[in-house]
Formats: structure tokens, sequence, C-alpha cells
């Protein structure tokens, strides 16, 4: 067991998350089964009030999602001393069975919340509700994923052991370990650098395309969720040795770390915002209900502008890092 | 053009004190004109002037606002139609104690998200129209019965409704105080506002104010 | 996004104003919160200036440390060991240390009186560390003089005072050259406090401390991550036991914020009941009292934070002082070093705000969603 503020902090989070989000997911059952917009009646008049309260609930977890993401990470990396063998939040994390997982329910929770707010604020905009069943389906989705971040992170903590020997990110990043990591580690320089512009553009072309043509949209929220995976084997395979300056270092979790001018914290926080925001763009621009035929292409087209700024000034970064480093291939 | 169908009100309903205040009532208000709700008290008045200004929902029939039907719409949008539409003078005044009066007129505003000082420039308007430019500044609180109904009327109109809804606007005042705010709604009946009032005040009937007399008794329209 | 924008900024002001005329019913909530922050904060400021320090404190240690142990207890130990230790593989320096503590009535304070090897002071003078200089009112060029082990005086001219990162490390420090510090404290020329041990390679760490012990069975041998993970464990375990005694308080004070909330006087009904009548949404009169509650919590949360700050790093600590800091040695000024962390900062976010919106958000959704034609009916 580690006992520590932001463990503590971040356990305290999850647990009141996941409660919160189980209170809502119960709700959802419930107005999936009676949500009559035809009706004016005491019942429904209820459940649209409780309506407004769930949607708070989901923007507050999404508000708390981002920082408690980046306060996991960074712990995991300040306790990295903590454990043998680790040597940033890769050896922490690695130190049992439960850190890995948590921090993908973390990212999955922090996508799919952002995607309920979009179709959320769509919805409150047509006057005949035409996503809420939509959106009460997709909120069956969030509160099992608000519940597992919350389990696993107990877990996590709870049977972290400081005698354990971890593995450092070497090992899991290193080109012959094995595992997808490892691969995508292997990638060669010629192969990855091209695939990740060439990407990277297309998915900024297509969406000056949709911004400026109002075509494409569909297009470019997959292109937004693929760049996302995309942009991070790119990291592994070459953004991170040439920050580095190290051909044979690829862990993208020491990149938050000081010594490295936390390029970490720089390069994720543009990708992160172009991901949610080109997916939510995609999703809008699919949104194709009447009563929304003016709100949602005019969401769709705000959150491309925010994606595509967010995915150049990402790409640019990524140029900009290329070029100070001194690292010859 | 505002149109109730059939349409009652059960306080209560299902339960032991469940108690209907209005009954299957139809009517039709014209825009532009001054409509009063006459009848006793309990009688139903205050009840059916918030059916007609969306306030209330019925529960059962409908009422349709420009023959768009508002009984079912979401709670947001049926908001903002009633902001844009009416204009509410309730019974009590209702101001807020310890906003200033050019606070309290500005309140219904914020929802719409205008310019903040437009709204001020507007609100100080129509204070100044209705004599209250110098008391701008003070609290709701400090106000007679005469300057807190001035004052509620400005607030009604800050949002430039189309109708003025006013529930017994001259119960509180004495007859030269209540000449005076008809002559007010008068004067929004010549701006082209509509204006609906209920009352039992046989002043409101004299003055030759009101184009048509709707009568209530016992919930239901008594004509 | 311009009406948005106008919208919050009304919002805003409206519960500025509201807070402003419901002021000694906010008073007590916003000093109760105010408080929790402010032991929070220190708690965790606290602790985590300390780990700081220690971790600087070991940040330049060697990687093993050699020690003789003589009926259990640390001795002093023969120059021979370091040729012998030289010998074995994966040791790539082995170099034998010279310190003890000298206890200082005039400060009643223990010094800590070291040899420098690098870059030695020249027989006769000595650094010493700011909290000395300053209790002792040294300047460089004073002479700072001790009595020697055999009871006679002996005297050091200042040549300069020590400035380190961090005070906890240097405080009580006292740098010598070895011939001073054999005389001084009566010890022969073949004799070491402790012998540090560079390690090549760290992952080998382990394997040259079992090979030590091995070749010398009466050595005992410290390795510095043993050392930096007792630390850091004591350190957590004191900070996380205070924290959990603590989150009593929270709750006790979310359970107040709950109480507030959810207490609305008739006044208050009224007024949201007037705000919805006049055409104020759920979402308005909702999102107007998220921003009550976001004032009071920025204002609060700054208030806390900025006075833990003051008590942590200006006052001392007196609070905590017992429980966390837990140093057998207590020095006669003692400053941490202040900084400010982001993620400490993310992390009393958590442990404050978060229990508070949470405790308030049920009760303000219930009281925002009152019937808009209530107050036609007073
Ligand atoms: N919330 C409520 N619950 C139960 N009964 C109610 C409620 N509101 C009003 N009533 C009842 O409905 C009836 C009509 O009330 P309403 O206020 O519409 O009458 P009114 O004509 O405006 O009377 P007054 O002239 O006294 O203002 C009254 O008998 C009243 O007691
Ligand atoms: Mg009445």
């Amino acid at each position: 067991m580690i006992f520590q503020p932001a463990a503590l902090a971040l356990l305290l989070a999850a647990s009141l998350n996941a409660l919160l989000l189980a209170g809502s997911g119960v709700f959802a059952l419930y107005l999936l089964k009676h949500w009559n917009s035809a009706s004016g009646g005491e019942r429904q008049i209820a459940l649209e009030r409780r309506t407004y309260l769930v949607s708070t609930l989901i923007g507050l977890s999404l508000l708390m999602g981002l920082p408690a993401l980046a306060l996991f990470v960074h712990n995991a990396d300040a306790m990295a001393p903590f454990f043998t063998g680790a040597m940033c939040a890769v050896g922490s994390l690695k130190a049992n069975d439960w850190g890995m997982p948590a921090l993908l329910v973390m990212l999955a929770g922090f996508f799919v919340s952002a995607a309920w707010l979009v179709l959320n604020h769509l919805d409150s905009r047509g006057w005949d509700t035409p996503l809420i069943r939509a959106k009460y389906r997709l909120l069956l989705l969030l509160a099992p994923l608000a519940l597992a971040q919350a389990v696993f992170l107990w877990l996590y903590y709870l049977k972290l052991n400081p005698e354990v020997i971890t593995s450092c990110c070497g090992s899991l990043f290193g080109p012959d370990s094995g595992g997808v990591a490892a691969e995508m580690a292997a990638l060669p320089m010629s192969i990855a650098m091209p695939l990740f512009f060439v990407g990277w553009l297309l998915t900024l072309a297509v969406g000056a395309v949709f911004i400026f043509r109002a075509r494409f949209g569909r297009l470019f929220g997959v292109l937004a969720m693929l760049h996302f995976p995309l942009a991070l084997a790119a990291i592994v395979a070459f953004i991170a040795p040439y920050i580095y300056e190290q051909p044979n270092h690829h862990c993208p979790f020491c990149l938050l770390q000081a010594e490295h001018g936390y390029a970490g914290w720089v390069l994720y926080l543009p990708l992160f915002l172009g991901a949610a925001a080109g997916i939510g763009a995609g999703l809008a621009d699919s949104v194709r209900t009447e009563s929304l035929a003016a709100a949602a292409p005019r969401l769709a087209a705000s959150l491309a502008k925010v994606a595509v700024i967010a995915l150049a000034v990402f790409g640019l970064l990524v140029l900009f890092y290329m070029q100070r480093s001194n690292l010859v291939m | 053009m505002i149109e109730l169908v059939e349409v009652s009100k059960t306080y209560n309903p299902g339960r032991e004190n469940a108690y209907t205040a209005v009954r299957e009532v139809s009517l039709n208000i014209e825009p532009g004109r001054v409509t009063a709700l006459r009848g006793p008290s309990g009688s139903g008045k205050t009840t059916l002037l918030g059916l007609i200004g969306g306030l209330t929902r019925p529960s059962s029939g409908r009422v349709r606002l420009d023959g768009r039907d508002i009984s079912a719409l979401p709670e947001r949008f049926l908001t903002e139609l009633r902001r844009a539409t009416f204009g509410f003078v309730f019974q009590q005044f209702q101001l807020i104690r310890g906003l200033s009066v050019l606070e309290n007129v500005m309140l219904p505003a914020i929802p719409s998200g205008r310019p903040h000082a437009r709204v001020r420039q507007q609100a100080l308007q129509l204070l100044d129209g209705f004599g209250l430019g110098a008391r701008a500044e003070a609290k709701a609180q400090w106000l007679s019965g005469g300057e807190a109904q001035r004052v509620a009327i400005a607030r009604a109109l800050i949002n430039d409704p189309q109708i003025i809804l006013a529930d017994e606007p001259t119960s509180h005042l004495d007859s030269a105080l209540s000449r005076q705010i008809l002559a007010i709604l008068a004067d929004l009946r010549a701006q082209g506002k509509g204006v609906v009032i209920s009352s039992h005040d046989p002043l409101v009937f004299e003055v030759g104010l009101v184009e048509r007399v709707i009568d209530l008794r016992d919930g239901r329209l008594a004509s | 996004m311009n009406a948005w924008i106008e919208r919050q900024r009304g919002l805003i002001d409206f519960s500025v104003a509201n807070l402003g005329r419901r002021r000694g019913r906010n008073l007590g909530l916003f000093l109760a919160y105010t408080l929790l922050v402010f032991l929070l904060a220190s708690v965790v400021l606290y602790g985590d200036a300390l780990r700081r320090e220690a971790r600087l404190l070991l940040a330049d240690a060697p990687e093993l440390v050699v020690q003789r142990l003589t009926a259990g207890r640390h001795d002093l130990l023969p120059a021979a060991w370091l040729q012998q230790l030289q010998g074995v593989r994966g040791v790539r320096a082995a170099e034998g240390r010279l310190w003890g503590y000298y206890y200082d009535a005039a400060v009643s304070a223990n010094i800590t009186m070291q040899v420098q090897s690098e870059d030695p002071p020249a027989p006769g003078q000595a650094l010493i560390g700011a909290a000395l200089a300053r209790a002792r009112g040294l300047n460089v060029g004073d002479v700072l003089s001790l009595r020697a082990f055999d009871g006679t005086p002996y005297a050091f001219t200042l040549t300069g005072v020590l400035e380190a990162e961090s005070e906890l490390v240097s405080a009580d420090l006292m740098l010598v050259n070895a011939a001073d510090f054999r005389a001084f404290f009566g010890i022969e020329t073949d004799r070491f406090t402790d012998i540090a041990l560079r390690v090549g390679n760290q992952n080998e760490v382990r394997k040259v401390a079992e090979k030590v012990l091995a070749r010398l069975p009466g050595a005992r041998v410290i390795a510095r991550d043993e050392m930096r993970r007792t630390y850091e464990a004591a350190f957590n375990w004191r900070q996380g036991v205070l924290l959990t005694f603590l989150s009593t308080l929270m709750a006790a004070f979310a359970l107040l914020a709950w109480d507030k909330a959810s207490g609305l006087s008739a006044e208050e009904r009224r007024e949201i009941g007037i705000l919805k009548a006049l055409g104020w949404d759920t979402g308005d009169v909702l999102r107007m009292k998220l921003w009550e509650g976001a004032l009071v919590s920025i204002g609060a949360f700054l208030a806390g934070y900025v006075l833990a700050w003051l008590h942590v790093f200006y006052a001392d600590a007196p609070l905590f002082t017992a429980v966390l800091k837990g140093w057998s040695v207590l020095y006669p000024q003692f400053a941490l070093a202040p900084r400010v962390d982001v993620a400490q900062i993310a992390t009393l976010f958590f442990l404050t705000v978060l229990p508070f919106v949470v405790a308030t958000i049920v009760p303000v959704w219930r009281a925002s969603t009152l019937d808009p034609d209530a107050v036609m009916r007073e």
C-alpha cells in the first residue's frame, strides 16, 4: 500500500466519480425505459429535470478526468525512485498488474465523456431532444468505465509494494522485448517518419476541406481518431529518440520529466485536445436531425477548427523538436 | 396569438389533496389587446394566467403559441419562448431584496446573453419613463408599494415582450396609485403590446382600459 | 460565443451580489473551508518539502557506504579495508570518509563536522552552514573556537558560509581538513569513520554489497536506494496518517457544505422562484449556483493555500514539526526551501474542492428545479 497525498487524492476523485456515474447509469436505464418527449406529464418533467443533474455530473467528470489522468502519470513518475529498476512512470505502472489497465481505462473514459458532452450539447439545442436515447445509451458505457477506473486504481495503490523489482521503460519500449510497444519502437525511422507525416497532413487537409467546404466531416472524425494511435506510435518510434538524442531510448513517459523540458506535456496536450475535438466534430457532423439542421453543422465546424489548430500545433512541435535535436540518424 | 384548448390544471394529482383549479378551459388571446380575467378569490385566475404564460404546465389539454404546441416543450425551449414573449408582473411585486432597483430590472435579461451595457441603458430608460430614474441605485426593499409595482413593470418590459401578464396589479395599492398603474398599462397597450390582467378590483373594469373580460367561476369559464 | 460570455458574466455578477448579500451565512462556511485547505495544504507542503530535502541529501551520496560494527555498534574502521574494497569487482572507487558530531553547548545543537576531501580548507580553517553561522552570529573571517576531545580550545578561522540548495543538507555542517579533524577528535591516521563506494553499473549494486559482506565479515553495508526508500516510506507514512486523520475533518466539512446547500431559507426559495418565473431556466439557476460555489472555493482555496505556505515556509510549521520531521537533531533555525508545484496544487484541489462540489451538487440542482409558478402562489 502506498500512502501518499497524490494517491489519496486520486482514489478519492475516482471513487466519487464512480459513485456519481453509477447513479447516473441507473438513471439512464430508467430514462431509456420511460422517456416520452410527447408527454408533458409529471414523470416526464421529473425525468427532464434530472437530465440537468446528469449533464452537470458528466461535465464535472470530464473536468476532473484530464487533471486526474495527468496527476496519475505524474505521480507514477514521481514514485519511480521507490521501485528498484524503475526509471520513470513505466516502472511504477508496471510494478503490479493494475497500473496499465488503470491508465487505459482513464484514457478511454476521457474520450467517451468528451463524446458524451458533444452529444449532450447538441441534444440540448434540439427542441425535440433528438439525441436523448443515443446519449443515455452512451452513458451506459461511461458508467462501467468509471467503476472500472475506481476499482483498478484501488487495486493498483493497495497492491503497490515498494520491495518489488520492476522493469524500466527500456525493457518495455526496447526493440527486442516483444509486444506492440516494442514493435512500434523497432519500426525503422525511414518508415515511421513518412508514415506519420503523411497521416498528419492528410488529417489536416481533410479537416481544412471540412471547415471550408463542409464536406467529409465524418471522414475527418475517423482520421482524427486514427491520428491519435498513429501519433503515439510515432512518439515511440522516432519523436522520443529525437528528443532524448539517443537512438535507442523510445519511452513515451520519460518525456514528461523535467530533464527533457517537460516535452511530453507540451506534446500530449494538443494531441489529446485535437483527438477529442476531431472525434467530436465527426460525431456532430454525423447527426442528421431536422431540429439540429443548424446547430449540428455549426458545432461540427467549431470543433473541427479547434481540432485542426491543435493537431497542427502538435505536428509543428514535433518538427520543432526534431529540428532542435542533435540526433543524427 | 395564444390558444388554450381544453386546458385543465390539477394540483397534487393522484393524491388525497388533489385539487383541480382550472377545468377544460378553451380560449384565444389576441395580441395587442387588453384582456381581463375576472372572478372571486380562488376561482383560478392566477392559475389560468400561469397557464397562458407557459409558467404552469397543463395537466391536460394543449397550449399553443402562434400555432406551436408548447405544452410538452422541453423546459429550456419553453423558457426561451416565454422570456421573449411574456413579461410577468406578480401579485406581490416579487422584487429581490438586497439588490438595487436597476439590478432587479436587469435580472430577466441575464440568461439571454445580451450585452450588459446595452441592457443597463435600456433598464435606465425604462426606469426614467416611470419616473424612477433617481431611484435606480436604491435597494429594492426601500421602495414604497407604488414604486415597487412600477419597478416590477419595468422588469417585465426589459426583454421587450409582446404580451404583459399582470396578476392583480392593483391589489396592494390605493386608488390613486392604482390609477397610475392602469395608466401605464394603457400606455403599453397604445405601444401595441398585449396585456392580460387578472383582477377582481372594480376600478380596473371602470377606467375603460379592458377590451375583453373573461369571467371565471370555480375554474370554469362563466360565460 | 459572445452571448455565452455575456451570460456567464451576468451569472457571475449575480453570484457575487448574492454572496455579498448573505455574507453572514456564507462566512462560517468560508472559514471552515479555508481552515480545511490550510490544514491539508500545510501537511502536503511540509511533507513534500521535507521529502525534497531528503532527496537532495541523498542525491550526491555514494551508492554504498561501508561501516564497521564492533559489538553491534558503529566503530572506526582501519585504512586497510580501503585496499581490500578497491579489489572488489564492480567497485569504481572507494574513499575513506571522516565525519562526526560535536555538541555545541553555546547553541544547544549538534554540529556535523566533516572532512572535505576535494579542495579541502587550509589547516586551521573551516566552512560552516548558514544556520550555524546565524545561530552563532558568525561572519567570514571570524574565529570559531571549540573544545577538542581533550578539552583544549581549538580555533577555526571561517573562510566561507555554505549556501546549499537545501538548508537541511548544510544547516549544521562544518567542513574542515583531515589533519584538523583527526587532531580535534583524537583519531589516528589509519582510521576512518566509514568508506564510500561508487559502483559503476547501477544494476550491480546488490551484488557488490554481497561481495563486500563476504570479504569483510565485520562490516555493515548501507545502500543509497535502500535509504531513499526508507526515507520516502517514512515520510509517506507520516503524511498519510495525518491526511487520514484530516479526512474525518474533510467529511465533516462536506457534511456542513451539504447541509448549507440543502437547507435553503424561505427567502432563497422565493428568490429562485422569482428568477425562474422571470425566464431563468433550470440550467441558468444551476450555473449561477455553481458559480457561487466556485467563487467560494477559489477564495477559500487561495486563502488556505497562502496561509499554509506562510505557516510552512516562514513560520517553521509549528503545528506539524513534531509529527512530520521526526528528525533527532533540531536545527537552530531551519527554513525549508519554498517551491510551487502544480501536481501538489492539483492534489490539494482534489482533496478539498472536489468533496465540496460533490457534496453541494445535488442540493444545488434540487434548488434550481423549483417550480417557476411557485412565486405566483405567495
Ligand atoms: N400549489 C397548489 N396546491 C394546491 N392547491 C392550489 C395550489 N395553487 C392554487 N391552489 C388552489 O387552486 C385554486 C385557484 O387558485 P388561484 O390562485 O388560481 O386563484 P385566484 O383566482 O388567483 O385567487 P385570488 O384572487 O385569491 O388570487 C385555489 O382554491 C387554490 O387554493
Ligand atoms: Mg391570484
